[in-house]
């Protein structure tokens, strides 16, 4: 059954209790009080008829006014008291003794009456004899004391019903007190069993939390850790109880690949509390555990989402070591396969070109066309080889960056040499612009060669033909940076695949029909280098417009 | 033997028109031997860096064209032993390499005058032309 339900029960079941007891209460209270006020009317009409009796006494004795002004009017209390009896005493055998009261009642009023009229004042003058006068009297006793007598029994009658009402009040009292007692009981149980489903719940979400076979801390607004896995105290070496309320930043430093510590503004943990950012990231980061080693990783850093506000974040992260053993193995397959792939392809180009220039013999236009094609299929190969083991290098960081005073519009200008041909051949028209103010700086000419090479060799592939390039290279003193523009009004890059383009391998859409030769790493290979001379690279372009490539490298 | 006979021969040649080989692969070492021949050069061919210094010593050639990963000796070792050599300290060298062994030739030779040629970078007459221009100077 649900929680839900079962509160809803105990409620219930509670509210019907108490509007029970309540009712109870209530009857019992009218009950009591129909009592009393029929107790108060018997007492009252007992005690009226002895009055009543000691004035007649009275009256017999000193004959005055008086008395017998008090008689009647005792008379009419009396009156008074059986017309309240006779609205309250409902009961069949009450109303048979209060008939009978009525009846003694009216005997006594007439006989008084006659009494007090014969017998004025003045015995003497009597109209009747002493003995007629003794005989009402007798009358007048006889009467009394049959109503005395009735009245009597109406009381005993009452106290009966008082006394068995006590004793019906006493065991329903028992009872529903036991009742109650049971319902409070059963509810108090239930409630438990509530409290403790609940604490259940929460301890089993609990375990499931902590027992995630991965890497996950969580933290509050404020960054500070309330909860971790099991698997987390084993990675990063520091129990919960050691961490918990710290702030996570303090607790487990994060590095990038050469050991420098991450800005706060640049960590994923940053970006989800502040910005509600969810961050994948799958390199560069490691995590610095209690001894200070440290362990690469690939984390997601969600928000966590409460009613619409940031309430925390939560990390997930896996150590990728093996990953990165992995993968460097595999580099370093592809950099010794490439090595060992670039002998054989020099024997084909250099022996394809002596055949061609007619070293052993005249060549058949026929034969040309074919030995052409091996010798630029050959030439491909070559590329990519060269390619593949540039990028083997970059990253096994066997290319040490090898910072030198570099003069950057001398090398920008070595590289349009080479790309002249190119240009010439598709008939692209070429601008550049170079600032007059830029003094040499301190960077690595090879790799920043190959990014020339790579922007360049891109903008004139995927421009067609009598389009306009443009490169520009620009020095701004008050950033301290380089800023490179190659721009071109070629095929573009469609806009969802712009923030795919600098990863390996990856080629947007609509160039893949212009050249089917491209390999998708010349930007990776841009990307690669321009992170390790500490500079950025991004990008502007538009489907069919053409595309700008910028690259801001450190002014050093 | 072959190379007694030559010897005769060789002393009076002028020695800038021969050159030596000394590469491990092959294929790449008769393809340089029979281009530069057609050109009228007199090629030795050397298999590795041991070899290569040997007939060095014999063969007296104007220029070396000299493979650096070979086994035995590689091409700087052969190439320091050289330098050493009373005759050898001004042979012409070329030497022959993928692109990643640039930096660590440099460091290596870094007292000696050497060219250098990048094997799959260059056409096979571009070779040649280096070889020339570097004879004729």
């Amino acid at each position: 059954m649900k929680i839900q339900t079962k509160t809803l029960i105990v409620f219930i079941v509670a509210f019907a209790a108490s509007i029970f007891a309540g009712v109870f209460i209530y009857i019992a209270i009218t009950q009591t009080k129909e009592n009393a006020a029929k107790s108060v009317i018997v007492s009252g009409l007992n005690k009226e008829i002895f009055r009543r009796a000691n004035l007649l006494d009275e009256y017999l004795l000193y004959r005055t006014e008086s008395s017998r002004a008090q008689w009647a009017l005792s008379g009419r209390m009396i009156d008074g008291f059986i017309g309240e009896a006779e609205k309250i005493f409902n009961k069949s055998d009450e109303r048979k003794i209060l008939v009978s009261i009525e009846e003694s009642n009216k005997i006594i009023k007439q006989t008084g009456e006659q009494l007090f009229a014969n017998f004025s004042t003045e015995p003497d003058t009597a109209k009747f004899s002493r003995k007629i006068e003794m005989q009402l009297m007798d009358q007048l006793v006889i009467a009394r004391s049959r109503m005395i007598d009735q009245v009597n029994q109406l009381e005993i009658v009452i106290r009966e019903k008082v006394a068995v009402l006590r004793q019906k009040l006493n065991i329903r009292v028992g009872m529903i007190v036991t009742l109650l007692f049971f319902i409070i009981l059963a509810d108090f149980t239930w409630i438990q069993k509530i409290i403790r489903k609940l604490a259940e719940k929460d301890a089993k979400e609990k375990a499931m939390l902590i027992s995630i076979g991965d890497g996950m801390i969580a933290v509050d607004k404020d960054g500070r850790i309330i909860a971790m896995s099991e698997k987390t105290e084993k990675m990063i070496g520091w129990r919960f109880d050691e961490v918990k309320g710290k702030n996570l930043r303090d607790v487990v430093p994060v590095i990038d690949e050469r050991g420098e510590i991450i800005a706060k503004e640049k960590l994923p943990m940053y970006l989800a509390l502040t910005a509600g950012i969810t961050t994948t990231t799958t390199t560069t980061y490691s995590y610095v555990r209690k001894d200070d080693t440290s362990f690469p990783v690939s984390m997601v850093v969600a928000p966590i989402f409460f009613e619409g506000k940031i309430i925390g974040a939560i990390d997930n992260f896996r150590d990728i070591t093996k990953e990165k053993e992995i993968d460097r193995a595999k580099t370093e397959f592809v950099s010794l396969a490439s090595h060992q792939l670039r002998t054989p392809l020099t024997a084909v180009s250099w022996y394809t070109e002596m055949i061609l220039s007619g070293d052993v013999g005249q060549v058949v236009p026929g034969q040309k066309k074919y030995l052409e094609e091996i010798y630029y299929g050959n030439k491909r190969m070559i590329k990519l080889v060269d390619t593949l083991l540039d990028i083997s290098r970059l990253e096994l960081g066997t290319f040490k960056v090898n910072l030198k005073p570099t003069n950057i519009i001398a090398l920008a200008r070595y590289v349009l040499a080479e790309e002249k041909p190119k240009i010439e051949k598709k008939k692209l028209v070429f601008k550049e612009n170079f600032g007059s103010d830029i003094p040499a700086f301190s960077t690595d000419p090879s790799l920043l060669r190959m990014v020339f090479q790579n922007l360049l060799d891109n903008a004139v592939e995927y421009t067609p033909e009598k389009g306009a390039i443009d490169l520009k290279v620009a020095f701004d003193s008050a950033k301290k940076n380089i800023l490179i523009t190659v721009s071109d009004n070629g095929y573009g890059i469609p806009q969802n695949q712009q923030d795919k383009i600098f990863t390996k391998s990856f080629r947007a859409d609509n160039i893949r029909n212009y050249n089917t030769s491209g390999t998708g790493l010349g930007l990776y290979v841009v990307k690669t280098i321009i992170d390790q001379l500490g500079g950025k690279i991004w990008l502007k372009s538009e489907e069919g417009k053409g595309t700008e490539f910028y690259v801001s490298l450190p002014f050093k | 033997m072959y190379l007694s006979h030559l010897n005769d021969i060789i002393k009076y040649m002028e020695n800038d028109k021969i050159i030596l080989i000394v590469e491990d692969e092959k294929s790449l070492r008769e393809a340089l031997n029979d281009k530069l021949t057609r050109e009228g050069f007199t090629v030795f061919e050397a298999k590795d860096g041991e070899e290569g210094l040997e007939m060095s010593r014999k063969v007296r050639p104007g220029l070396i064209l000299l493979d650096l990963l070979m086994p035995k000796m590689s091409g700087t070792e052969m190439a320091k032993k050289l330098r050493e050599e009373e005759w050898g300290k001004n042979v012409k060298i070329i030497i022959l390499t993928n692109l990643t062994e640039e930096e660590k030739v440099k460091r290596e030779l870094e007292n000696s005058v050497y060219e250098y040629i990048i094997k799959n970078d260059v056409r096979i007459d571009q070779v040649v032309e280096k070889v020339k221009r570097i004879l004729e100077c």
